[in-house]
């Protein structure tokens, strides 16, 4: 059944496939009749290893010389032949993101196929990108590949240093459904957590190009501790689930932020940070756009507006001479008129205070924001970072002006906290309601825990581990 | 227009009760939202004796959106730009600094008080601003110069 012959007339230029398997004796040319015909390539040439459904995509793909439109580079459609071991067959792409290589030995002995799955399903899923054959929307998708091979294939080799690998991989197989015509097979991990993620390699049969087993052993006795983890569980269990497990492990992590590099949605970006020049003058551009919109805080929501308390207005809020005004319309405004009060107590025509906070959510007079549980933009003369200087000075800075804690700091950052102290203070005139909560108390630092832990550890234990002593 | 009422009302209290050394009309009757604003250059400073016209235009969305300034009359300054512009450069008409409670009046002061203390810090014309802060001597000097020769 798997042998399959590549003839050629000489007459008449044609060329085709026949399975010797069930050929009559003669060799006549299907097309003219002549019997000037040769077998180009035997038994090695093995177009039936394909699964039956693909075979005849197959065929057309096979001209005279297997190899004649082979591009070792072009990774997504073919591999490189294993030179002078083994056939190729450059196999069939039935659908998008599937890939199936067939490698023999010349004499038959032994064969090797792998089948590649990526995930592109739908493409706009990440990792797998592209989706049809050759048509990576991301160029960082076939190193990403190359990548998670080696990866693989550092792992697997590290079984091999320290373990018998053979026998738990045949353990392994033991416990799937059977697969007669692979002895090995590879699965690229599909972005979908759901998805297969599957490392099972026999040793020795990669593609030369795909990995140096000596660098592999090297690397991974370099770091056996990273990737004793992902070995780990695998070797202990067995266990015929096929993935990957989720836990912490450093592979499965950096997988997962390679993937999320991947996406075509991050385009390069990886939380706030980038990896490529796009990504970074994209950043750029929108920073520039942001402030050529004329900044200012952003418009107030229209349920916060709605949601503002209404007043009558009495004497006391008329003032002294009796006399009050809307700042924004600078109108007169009447005993027992209705207006609309901020959470500073400045109060507004509704319709004027309406028309300002659909544009920014600060008080005309003052500046505070509206949304109380939001915090007014940070970094600002009115809401200065709060850098602490070290663990030690942690528990002096508990409060901020505004009520909650700001905990934007790290052990390792030297800034002035006198300027930040100064800037706030300067500012907190402008709101009754921060000089409540402005720390009366004095400067010292209670270091009941900072006493026990202090130093770093301190440091990330509050910080990390919920000692949270007057935590808000 | 809500804006207007609030506008005219501005314009007849600038009227009637102008700042020390500042007089408005408006450019065109039939227009609110364009003001013609004759400064004295304030004593002491090297404006002193100039008259300065000002062009102040009011936004549509007024009192929402700041008022623009400008200088048509050309002014030696390091926070006015040195062109046919002449926008002045005030940190309460920045569009994140505005606050709609700021009347036209104050942005009027305001900019007188810069003619006696120019804000080198802030400036718009970087050599002016070297000038007035190294050069002062040369710095009154130009200004005056420019004063007499373009304001009187």
């Amino acid at each position: 059944m798997d042998n399959s012959e590549l003839l050629i007339c000489h007459a008449c230029g044609e060329d085709w496939v026949r399975d010797s398997n069930h050929y009559d004796n003669r060799l006549l040319c299907p097309s003219c009749g002549s019997d000037f015909v040769q077998i180009v390539c035997s038994s090695s040439f093995p177009v039936s290893l394909a699964p039956p459904e693909r075979e005849r995509d197959a065929f057309p793909r096979a001209s005279i010389n297997p190899f004649t439109d082979h591009n070792p580079w072009a990774q997504d459609q073919e591999s490189p032949p294993h030179p002078g071991s083994a056939a190729y067959d450059p196999m069939d792409f039935a659908f998008p993101g599937y890939s199936h290589h067939t490698y023999r030995s010349p004499d038959g002995r032994f064969s090797f196929s792998s089948s590649t799955i990526r995930g592109s399903f739908p493409p706009r899923q990440g990792a797998g990108g592209g989706g049809g054959a050759g048509a990576y929307s991301n160029p960082m998708i076939p190193m990403l590949q190359t990548l998670q091979t080696i990866l693989g294939d550092i792992s697997d080799a590290h079984d091999n240093d320290h373990h018998n690998h053979h026998h738990h991989t045949e353990q392994q197989y033991g416990n799937r459904s059977p697969r007669p015509e692979e002895s090995s097979r590879r699965y690229f991990p599909d972005p979908d957590p759901a998805g297969i993620d599957e490392y099972a390699e026999l040793e020795g049969l990669f593609p030369a190009t795909q990995i140096d087993p000596n660098a592999c052993r090297r690397l991974s006795k370099a770091c056996p501790r990273t990737f004793h983890y992902n070995s780990g569980p695998r070797r202990r269990t067995g266990r015929p689930n096929p993935q990957m497990p989720m836990g912490p492990d450093p592979l499965t992590m950096l997988n997962a932020m390679m993937r999320e590099m991947a996406d075509p949605r991050q385009r390069g970006r990886y939380g706030d940070a980038v990896y490529s020049r796009e990504a970074l003058e994209e950043v750029i551009a929108q920073l520039g756009q942001q402030d050529a919109q004329g900044a200012g805080p952003p418009p107030a929501t229209n349920i916060a507006i709605q949601s503002l308390p209404k007043r009558k207005v009495n004497n006391e809020m008329l003032g002294a001479d009796g006399k009050a005004e809307c700042a924004i319309c600078k109108d007169g405004v009447e005993l027992d008129t209705e207006v609309t009060m901020l959470p500073c107590e400045h109060w507004f025509h509704f319709d004027c205070i309406e028309a300002w906070l659909s544009r920014h959510n600060t008080c005309p007079n003052c500046r505070r924001s509206i949304d109380s549980t939001a915090s007014p933009r940070e970094g600002t003369r009115e809401n200065p970072v709060d850098i602490q200087d070290s663990p030690e000075q942690q528990q002096q800075q508990q409060e901020s002006a505004f009520g909650r804690r700001r905990r934007r700091s790290s052990p390792f950052s030297r800034s002035s906290r006198t300027s930040a102290r100064s800037s706030f203070s300067r500012s907190s005139n402008n709101s009754p309601t921060q000089d409540a909560n402005e720390p009366s108390r004095p400067r010292r630092p209670s270091r009941s825990e900072g006493h026990h832990r202090g130093g770093i550890t301190g440091w990330v234990w509050s910080r990390f581990g919920g000692g949270g002593s007057g935590c808000a | 227009m809500g804006s207007q009422k609030r506008i005219a009302k501005e314009l007849t209290e600038l009227v009637e009760s102008p700042p020390a050394g500042i007089t408005v009309k408006l450019a065109d009757e039939a227009n609110l939202y364009e003001w013609k604003v004759l400064m004295d250059g304030p004593e002491g400073s090297p404006y002193h004796k100039g008259k300065f016209q000002i062009k102040l235009v009011l936004p549509n969305e007024y009192p929402f959106k700041p008022p623009t300034v400008s200088f048509a009359t050309k002014i030696y300054h390091p926070n006015v730009t040195n062109d046919d512009k002449g926008s002045m450069c005030l940190g309460m008409l920045r569009p994140d600094e505005w606050k709609p409670s700021s009347k036209i009046g104050a942005v009027l002061e305001f900019a007188r008080q810069l003619l006696s203390e120019p804000m080198p810090d802030d400036a718009i014309e970087g050599r002016i601003a070297e000038q007035y802060k190294n050069d002062r001597k040369h710095f009154d000097e130009v200004a005056r110069d420019w004063t007499r020769k373009h304001a009187s």
